[in-house]
């Protein structure tokens, strides 16, 4: 007998809080304001954000374009594509359980959300939807990238949360080989003692599983600029970062893309950085973005 | 513009019969060489030395976190030094010409650069003189040159405009940016009136 996943939403209270709209935003790393510099900003690539669109959830946050009150995936969508503004943006609502369609070029699959169930089961017990089951498919075949929330349970990526449930998406995504898990820090880290970032309180970890450790990243979510918390928030965030990748290396895989963001990865941002905290380490764009040596 | 710059303007070059332009310093009216020739300008540095010591400024972290310094690639032991001077042919006639000695980095090229030109002045009136001075530079061009990048698996090694490698420009767009200018104001011509009233 199959097993039913509810999809569950990564984002955490919320308040209101109110900043000037600018092109560059406070909350985004330094990394990206000097990427913009450049004027390249993932073209040629598409980001499908997998989220809420057509609920009654409201939440109300600024990312700097002003107070919204809007739904998850209005943040999210809005939020990646300020990282990576000439990169090719699709919303697909969670009211489309159809499998994820890929465009040319550079796929970025984002998912700001869990499928929870009971822990127990199988990942193969699980009734995935042709929408997950695309994903989790892209992700193994390196059709595209995947990028997934880690969760806000405090716990490992693949634990079992204080109701008893499992994210499967995220089990079923371990050892994917273009699959990238996110956990949150409070805040873009840097390598000055006094600014080593810590983890996020509420942020999954990367926990004990080496599978998952090779495939975790943590980039800053700061909710005093946004009033958004969340690992929701980290997604996109890398989403617009793997996209930035892909319009400069047009002809790489999404899987070399992968590797490229995690193995650039920065432990020194980190206050008292542990693989089986923070895995890989701070996502970094510029030194995704460089070469490995020069002459 | 700045390849051919005409000037009309009152100034002081031939402005009076006491320039250096006087009768005895002629050379081909018996004057000696050196005496018919002046020095008419030595410098250290140009506008091409000025963008190119803008190019060391800044630098970037290779994916493993070293640090790279334009500097290291920019950096120049010498700065183009330039002369030029003028030999009076006739009273109203002197050839100019001049070398500049060129600089060179790493990663960038001055080249050498030679002055030839022309100067001559009639008067048209007891207080009036008239000069018209032709001048061009052959050779002086600031080149930029390429690095070679190694982007590892997802890049390849690629050649690259140094100060752009680490950039969100594709490796081989960043070639587009390699610097290549000429001097500023190869050609020059200018016509001098000086009335004195």
């Amino acid at each position: 007998m199959k097993a039913f996943a509810i999809a569950g939403l990564f984002s955490l209270a919320v308040m209101p809080f109110a900043t000037h709209a600018q092109t560059a935003q406070s909350w985004m790393h330094s990394d990206v304001k000097s990427a913009w510099s450049q004027g390249y900003k993932g073209q040629g690539t598409t980001i499908t954000v997998i989220d809420d669109y057509t609920s009654s959830k409201l939440l109300t946050g600024n990312l700097g374009t002003g107070t919204k009150t809007q739904r998850h995936g209005d943040f999210t969508l809005l939020q990646a594509s300020m990282v990576a503004p000439s990169a090719n943006m699709r919303a697909m609502d969670f009211g489309n359980a159809g499998a994820v369609g890929l465009n040319n070029g550079l796929n970025v699959l984002n998912a700001s959300y869990g499928m929870y169930a009971a822990n127990g089961y199988a990942n193969n017990q699980i009734g995935w939807s042709a929408r997950e089951a695309s994903m989790i498919s892209y992700a193994r075949t390196g059709g595209a990238v995947v990028v997934k929330a880690a969760g806000n349970d405090s716990i490992a990526v693949t634990g079992v949360n204080a109701a008893g449930n499992a994210d499967y998406l995220n089990r079923a995504l371990v050892g994917a080989q273009s699959a990238i898990f996110v956990g949150a820090l409070s805040r873009n880290g840097s390598n000055f003692i006094l600014s080593k970032a810590s983890m996020a309180s509420y942020s999954n970890v990367a926990g004990s599983d080496k599978a998952v450790q090779n495939n975790f990243v943590v980039v800053g979510v700061d909710s005093s600029q946004t009033r958004l918390q969340g690992t929701s928030f980290a997604a996109p965030i890398v989403s617009g970062y793997v996209a930035v990748l892909g319009s400069k290396f047009t002809q790489a895989s999404a899987t070399q893309i992968t590797n490229q963001l995690l193995t650039t990865a920065r432990t020194d941002t980190i206050a008292n950085y542990n693989a089986a905290t923070h895995g890989r380490g701070e996502a970094s764009l510029s030194r995704a973005l460089a070469p490995v040596s020069i002459r | 513009m700045n390849r051919f710059c005409l000037i009309a303007i009152c100034s002081l070059m031939f402005a009076s019969p006491a320039s250096a332009m006087e009768r005895e310093t002629s050379w081909f009216e018996g004057a000696s060489f050196r005496q018919a020739t002046h020095l008419i300008e030595l410098r250290q540095g140009s506008y091409l030395s000025r963008n190119a010591a803008s190019l060391r400024n800044g630098g970037y972290q290779l994916a493993g976190g070293e640090e790279v310094s334009m500097r290291r690639w920019y950096d120049t032991q010498w700065v183009d030094v330039g002369a030029s001077w003028m030999t009076q042919l006739t009273d109203n006639v002197g050839v100019i010409y001049g070398l500049s000695t060129g600089e060179q980095a790493q990663k960038y090229t001055i080249a050498p650069s030679l002055k030839l030109g022309l100067v001559a002045q009639f008067q048209p009136a007891s207080n009036m003189v008239v000069s018209f001075r032709a001048a061009t530079i052959l050779g002086g061009a600031l080149n930029e040159k390429s690095c070679t990048a190694d982007y590892g698996d997802i890049g390849g090694v690629q050649r690259v405009n140094c100060r752009l490698a680490a950039s969100t420009l594709a490796p081989q767009e960043t070639l587009n940016y390699l610097v290549r200018q000429r001097p500023l104001y190869r050609n020059q011509v200018s016509v001098t009136f000086n009335w004195k009233f």
